[in-house]
């Protein structure tokens, strides 16, 4: 593992070239660095390799270069503000992210969310899971050869956002949730063209299959590479279809249960071999559970209010704001100076790439005294290292493209 | 998994909260239901050689010819507008021309990127204050709409206006004259965020400002005069 001190390994640190340098091309090893530019590291990770010919002898990821410290931020903007940073940690599911800080927040001061409340925010953290697979599967077929692939999986998320813009009336990065509910309600008529949108998925997934499970360009790209053992994925603390694929069956959605998931019902897919096809199949395979979630909720989706009614920690109904003082006061102190009590809590949710905690101290003031965000994008990260020394040159791409981390997540 | 063990939604909400509660005493992972195993599919004969998974793959590419086209051809076609899509924010401007802003400050407050900002002033009108200036950098502005929820006057609200441009940076301050709208442009918003902000009160509509700036409270009827805050 590098540290923040430790050098970026060089040819000079390795021992000798078994059959010595050669002094040629073919007989020497050399030093590469892929990225942060590089369309297939997903953003700005910098790889820095060393090559003996097409094998990978030595890798350090190189990461902070889209860090904009958003810890920091935190610690000077309200708990509501925050949540549009939130939406920038892992930009392919913003409300998945925003529903992890509601909930780290509700718990910290009590907050019982109503039914329909928490039914609307189970409904798009599927939604975002289903929207970060979606681009999984069309990025990961355009590094592994299927460019098609994009088209097809960008076409399902085109028509999920026009879902979510009409839901939030943002396309993306949608400041959505609000502590206690969330901002909007779910129309009748929004929730047909979801329900449309979900019976259409699972041929979606299909066709993806069709196109890529027994495409052999495919199979040779995948299979066998990036392997890890349940082991190794543990003690890296890999979390998420990445650790699933490696056979241990721990989701969040039921080893910690949150929101409505309990009484849900789903199943959990695990891989066998834990290499880059496993993590393919677990993926492909949580879309259609998604849509079985999202099917059973979106039929009994149940009636009430969609934010808490808590006149101290939610904002008044807005008409009585304009002619009341009482609720005028109410609005202008929960903006300015809603304070949760002193405490410090930890609230984990299972994103689409694995365990997305938020760590929070509060010291009972209106901004938080320290927060916390254990990103899985990072930790899934350091998987990088032990699944590609030793493969060759072109598998980093097919590595990275399965692992599926998100820069912005996982630079903070 | 039989159908009719599927549970039923919802029971009650409480016990979601308090089953999160109570796992954290809980052991880290708690005891994992068995699993299915994704199949991993072994190649046939026929993908092997590749001719057939290839031509398949080519037709369904052909088949897609002859779909529906879900590109959207953006700048000749543009997106219908929703009342729930959050354009840039603008000013509520009243028939006679004056804003409705009363420079309270709280979407200053409440702006994440700080794009807000506003220096009072008084007036000779009944409300006594209003903005002298109000500027928002629609370069900061992630139209979050969070000033819009705040605003206890429905001043500010989020137009359907979506395309901003520019040729220098300035041309992004937008000052009040660019910022105030007439009333009669923003009825679709106005009405959404009367609708969605009263939240659990389904009265509150009834008491919401109408139009002419006259405000009622249902519960005050015959007690006290109306007041023109406007």
């Amino acid at each position: 593992m590098s540290t923040l001190t430790e050098k970026i390994v060089t040819v000079s640190d390795l021992p000798p070239r078994p059959g010595g340098e050669g002094g040629n091309l073919h007989e020497e090893r050399m030093e590469l660095s892929m990225g942060p530019q590089h369309p297939a590291t997903h953003g700005v990770l910098q790889c820095k390799l060393i090559l003996d010919g097409e094998k990978v002898v030595a890798m350090d990821p190189v990461v902070g270069y889209l860090h904009r410290g958003k810890e920091k931020h935190a610690e000077h903007m309200t708990y509501q503000q925050f949540f549009t940073l939130t939406d920038r940690l892992d930009y392919l599911q913003p409300l998945a992210n925003e529903v992890g800080w509601a909930l780290t927040v509700e718990k910290l001061a009590g907050i019982e969310v109503p039914a329909r409340a928490q039914a609307i925010r189970t409904i798009i953290c599927e939604f975002m899971r289903l929207s970060a697979h979606l681009v999984w599967a069309g990025i990961g077929g355009v590094d592994t050869g299927a460019v098609s692939m994009f088209m097809y999986a960008f076409r399902d998320r085109e028509e999920l956002f026009d879902l979510m813009d009409e839901l939030t009336g943002l396309r993306t990065n949608q400041e959505y949730l609000r502590i206690g509910g969330v901002g909007a309600d779910l129309s009748p008529e929004l929730i047909e063209k979801m329900k449309k949108w979900v019976a259409a998925l699972p041929g979606h997934v299909d066709e993806f299959e069709l196109l890529l499970t027994g495409n052999k360009i495919f199979h040779d790209r995948m299979r066998g590479v990036g392997q890890i053992t349940a082991q190794q994925a543990i003690e890296l603390g890999v979390t998420g279809p990445c650790l699933r694929a490696t056979g241990v069956g721990v989701d969040l959605r039921r080893a910690r249960p949150y929101l409505l998931y309990p009484q849900l019902e789903f199943d959990v897919p695990v891989g066998t071999r834990g290499d880059a096809y496993d993590r393919y199949l677990v993926r492909i395979e949580e879309m259609r559970q998604s849509a079985r979630i999202l099917k059973q909720l979106l039929d009994h989706l149940p009636a009430g209010e969609w934010i808490a009614k808590d006149w101290k920690n939610v904002l008044p109904p807005k008409g009585r704001v304009y002619t009341s003082m009482e609720e005028m006061i109410h609005q202008f102190k929960t903006v300015t100076e809603w304070c949760p009590p002193k405490g410090e809590v930890y609230q984990a949710t299972e994103a689409a790439n694995g365990e997305l905690g938020f760590y929070l101290m509060s010291a009972g003031a209106s901004h938080p005294y320290r927060v916390k965000i254990r990103s899985p994008s990072f930790i899934n990260l350091q998987a990088l290292k032990p699944m590609s020394v030793g493969s060759y040159f072109s598998d980093i791409v097919a590595i990275i493209a399965s692992l599926h981390f998100i820069m912005g997540e996982c630079d903070r | 998994m039989s159908p009719e063990s599927a549970p039923v939604l919802p029971p009650p909400a409480a016990g979601a909260a308090s089953a999160a509660s109570a796992a954290s005493g809980a052991p880290r992972f708690a005891a994992a239901v068995a699993n299915p195993k994704v199949m991993r599919h072994a190649l046939t004969t026929n993908e092997k050689l590749f001719v057939g998974p290839f031509l398949k793959s080519l037709l369904y590419t052909f088949s897609r010819m002859f779909k529906k086209d879900i590109t959207r051809r953006y700048p000749e076609q543009k997106m219908e507008n929703k009342p729930s899509l959050h354009g840039v924010p603008v000013l509520v401007m009243k028939e006679d021309g004056a804003p409705r802003c009363v420079a309270c400050g709280l979407c200053e407050f409440v702006c994440p990127p700080r794009a807000i900002d506003i220096q009072p002033g008084e007036t000779d009108r009944p409300i006594e204050r209003e903005p002298k200036s109000f500027v928002i950098d629609m370069l900061r502005c992630i139209e979050c709409s969070y000033c819009e929820e705040v605003c206890p006057e429905e001043a500010i609200v989020m137009s359907t206006d979506y395309e901003v441009v520019g040729r220098r940076r300035e041309d992004f301050v937008w000052d009040l004259k660019k910022l105030l709208k007439p009333i009669a442009q923003l009825k679709d918003r106005i009405a959404w965020v009367r609708r969605t902000y009263r939240r659990w009160d389904s009265n509150a509509d009834a008491s919401a400002p109408p139009e002419g700036g006259v405000y009622r409270d249902p519960r005050w009827a015959g007690k006290s005069k109306p007041v023109d805050h406007h």
